[in-house]
């Protein structure tokens, strides 16, 4: 598995950024799974996002992208909507070893 | 239900929906946009052989915006009466730092307590709430001002510690239920009465969508009743 790190900041700054692979979010402020529940459920309803896990292991979301690519920006605000803080977007590419 | 003794009695039992862990307390942990929480508790006192229900609801407004609405019914003993006030409460978050391990929270409460009995007119309120969450434990701290028209003023003062007691670690994917125990202390206070003291012990279950909740308040002064308390909440 192969990761690139993109920075936050930088995807601020380009509204419309999309991610043609999976993604694994960075999350401040998640606490119990009651609490949680509700992002995951409002991740699972953007309409390009296929399947979304929760880890508050690792205060992670994973969204896989439903065929085309992920709006970034779209998965960020639905994440400050929820009232936690997003803070590192990482673009996962699952194909490579 | 507006009479001194019964407004405080009612502000003693009434528990106070929270989108998070407190049995009785406020918190000022988020409430997505959108989101809706239920709660229906059941609060048994032996010794006046009373029993309430009270049905509570969040909604999340916006990320730091939450509305509250809240009313105790006496199942018994019967009689007329039964509604106390109607809560009424917006919460907006200040404050809010975000760490890995957890959040730091300080909310503004307004709002005003509706009787339901068509006696009395909406007495305002108002009261701050913070949270501190770190790793696998919660403290809540909230006071709460009435200031009650045709009837003492009152207010409530309440700290909450919540401890998840399982699972130690968690699953590196997925929300799993777990297991949180509660400690509570309150005080309920009214104009030209005495502060009734409270603890309450309390256990928790909960998964991603309910939160399953008991425990048992006592009174360390005044009535030194006791107070047996099991609930359920839901996330929509």
């Amino acid at each position: 598995m192969q990761t690139r790190l993109f920075p936050l900041l930088a995807l601020l700054t380009s509204l419309g950024a999309q991610a043609a692979l999976p993604v694994e979010v960075t999350i401040h402020g998640m606490t119990c799974a009651f609490c949680v529940a509700g992002l995951e459920r409002k991740l699972q309803r953007l309409p390009d996002v296929a399947t979304v896990e929760v880890s508050l292991a690792q205060k992670t979301v994973r969204l896989t992208p439903k065929g085309g690519t992920l709006d970034l920006e779209r998965v960020r605000q639905t994440i400050v909507d929820a009232g936690f803080t997003p803070v590192e977007i990482r673009s996962v590419d699952h194909a490579q070893p | 239900m507006r009479s001194p003794n019964g407004v405080i009695l009612l502000a003693a039992l009434f528990p106070r929906i929270t989108d998070a862990m407190p049995l009785r307390a406020f918190a000022a942990l988020p409430l997505e946009t959108g989101g809706t929480v239920v709660q229906v508790m059941t609060t048994r006192t032996p010794e006046t052989d009373d029993t309430q229900l009270a049905v509570s609801a969040a909604y999340g407004v916006a990320a730091r915006h939450t509305l509250m609405l809240g009313a105790p019914y006496r199942l018994e003993p019967g009689g007329p009466d039964r509604w106390g006030d109607m809560d009424v409460l917006y919460r907006y978050t200040a404050w809010q730092i975000d760490e890995a391990e957890g959040t730091r929270r300080l909310g503004v409460l307004t709002g005003a307590a509706i009787p339901l009995d068509d006696q009395g007119s909406a007495s305002p309120q108002a009261g701050l709430v913070g949270t501190w969450f770190q790793g696998r434990q919660e403290w809540d701290a909230s006071g709460l001002y009435r200031a009650d028209n045709g009837a003492p003023d009152s207010a409530r003062l309440d700290l909450a510690w919540q401890y998840r007691l399982l699972p130690r670690s968690r699953a590196d994917w997925g929300l799993g239920s777990e297991w949180y125990g509660i400690l509570e202390w309150g005080t309920r206070w009214q104009e030209h009465q005495n502060a009734l003291q409270q603890v309450t012990v309390g256990l928790q279950w909960l998964n991603a969508r309910w939160v399953v909740e008991g425990g048992v308040t006592q009174d360390l002064n005044g009535p030194d009743d006791t107070h047996w308390s099991i609930g359920a909440r839901a996330h929509f």
